[in-house]
């Protein structure tokens, strides 16, 4: 095998997309109906908007928050969908590049948690959605750092990854002010809308 | 931004099945991603930015030098201040080491990010979303399916925002002035009653369609899309080319040292069949479009 400078962009890249196929075949098996993932569809051109909408603000997205409320709903699988989904849907104003697969794989993870936290009650008081929200911020934040790295920095190490999520701990934190700001903001009335669409259309109940 | 996209005339590489357009993209950016060496780089970069040139028309083009040479820029600054390792130092900065090694370094994987990303520009000309979706359609159909609602829903809803923030405005809720929590404020406002909006209206297409008999037989695609002798041709091309590049990787003639210390690269006989090899991958798309329009000139 070559011996020369190590290449961790390629691999890190295939590694990632290879890790979001598990979450889609999970929810491609399941086979689901129109009305179970126009809903999805819907939200995740809202998260794609949304973070357009507002970029004249940098950093602050209200896409996080979206697919949070979303997956509180609809549960884990549909909410990595939603995240990666709104990724892919939004970098057509931002545009596509390298950085796609890894934002698809942060914000699908972030959905994904918050299906898993809300299926155990554990995003229903304020507390704990405001500190879900300021983790989101982050680990959105790092995982999009772990390209950084492999991308720049020749034998992503340690130190260098951590000195990359010193520098990001700003913008970071705006991401995460701003998924909590819009959490609060939104997370009551658009989870009524949400239910009662899932309710009245009977979604997921059979 | 599609419609404008659906009004350029398809040329080149855009005409082939989206099996080979999208091979190819893969094929190149993978080779672009793999070698962190320069002649490799040199050679992406400038097929890169010559079939950028030729493909996505004047104004794209530009607006991508715009974004990629800073951000060449910063990748070249960056590598030398985070990383320090290499032999040869050249000077302390806050008490680290700036080492030539990391400078080299830093410069050939800024060239490699640069190139990968005006790659990306040409797959955005040439591989719009519906041959995306065709391709992902066979592998996860639902997943494809939601994909392509998504993207026809949002210049749906772009147009609703505005129609939604012109009734706010004359309501006295400007999300463009006032302060920076106001307009947060009224856009979330806007947001919501978008969403309001749109679900409602998505549940009734979502009954629409099953009434049309969705999921009764296999999807048909919007574009029809035929794999001819001449796309056999020029994917075989590809996957033989591509077969040279993971040969290169293997055999480390697309690798290089930088630490400690930089060998230079080699440049052994089978060493420049490599890079030929390379060099004619990218060299297709600005080929095919140089092809086409001889012929178009030989013609008239």
């Amino acid at each position: 095998m070559a011996t020369g400078a190590k290449n961790y962009g390629l691999i890190s890249m295939i590694m990632v997309i290879l890790a979001m196929v598990p979450f889609l075949m999970l929810y491609e098996m399941k086979k689901p109906q129109a009305r179970e993932w126009i809903p999805l569809a819907v939200m995740a051109a809202i998260a794609a908007v949304g973070r357009a909408a507002f970029a004249f603000v940098p950093h602050f997205k209200p896409t996080s928050a979206i697919i949070v409320i979303t997956a509180m709903v609809f549960g884990p699988e549909a909410g990595f969908l939603t995240g990666a989904i709104s990724a892919l849907a939004s970098n057509l104003f931002f545009g596509q590049g390298p950085w796609t697969p890894w934002q698809m794989f942060a914000w699908g993870l972030i959905g994904f948690l918050a299906g898993l936290l809300s299926k155990h009650g554990l995003l229903k008081k304020k507390r704990q959605l405001v500190l879900f929200g300021i983790a989101c911020g982050y680990i959105y934040g790092w995982i999009l750092n772990i390209w950084s790295g492999a991308g720049f920095v020749y034998g992503l190490s340690w130190q260098s990854y951590i000195s990359l999520c010193i520098t990001s701990l700003i913008p970071d934190g705006i991401h995460a002010a701003a998924t909590v700001i819009f959490l609060l903001l939104l997370s009551d009335s658009w989870g009524a809308k949400l239910r009662r669409v899932k309710q009245k259309f009977g979604i997921l109940a059979s | 931004m599609t419609e404008k996209k659906a009004l350029k005339t398809e040329s080149g590489l855009s005409l082939y099945h989206p099996l080979v357009s999208f091979g190819y993209f893969v094929a190149v950016i993978a080779g672009t991603l793999l070698f962190i060496h320069p002649y490799f780089v040199l050679i992406s970069l400038g097929c890169a930015l010559l079939s950028a040139a030729m493909i996505n028309g004047k104004k794209m083009f530009l607006a991508s030098l715009g974004f990629g040479i800073p951000m060449f820029i910063f990748i070249a600054l960056a590598n030398p201040l985070f990383n320090h390792r290499g032999a040869t130092i050249l000077f302390y900065l806050f008490d680290n080491p700036v080492t030539k090694e990391a400078i080299i370094y830093g410069i050939v994987s800024a060239g490699m990010m640069f190139a990968a990303v005006i790659w990306f520009t040409c797959y955005n000309t040439v591989v719009t979303s519906d041959k995306f979706i065709y391709i992902f359609g066979r592998v996860l159909p639902s997943v494809a399916l939601i994909i392509s609602m998504t993207l026809s829903l949002i210049p749906r809803l772009m147009a609703q925002i505005k129609v939604i923030a012109d009734t706010q405005r004359s309501i006295g809720l400007d999300w463009k002035s006032g302060s920076l929590m106001h307009r947060i404020r009224a856009g979330a406002r806007i947001l919501s009653i978008l969403v309001s909006w749109a679900l409602e209206d998505a549940v009734i297409t979502a009954d629409s369609m099953r009434a049309r008999g969705y999921g009764q037989h296999k999807r048909s695609t919007f574009s029809i899309f035929r794999f001819g002798k001449r796309d056999g041709i020029m994917l075989s091309i590809i996957v033989l080319l591509f077969a040279a590049e993971v040969a290169a990787y293997i055999t480390g003639a697309g690798t290089m040292e930088f630490y400690p210390a930089i060998v230079a690269p080699k440049t052994e006989f089978i060493d420049i069949l490599f890079y030929i090899a390379y060099a004619a991958l990218g060299i297709i798309p600005a080929a095919i479009q140089m092809k086409e329009e001889l012929k178009w000139k030989q013609l008239k």
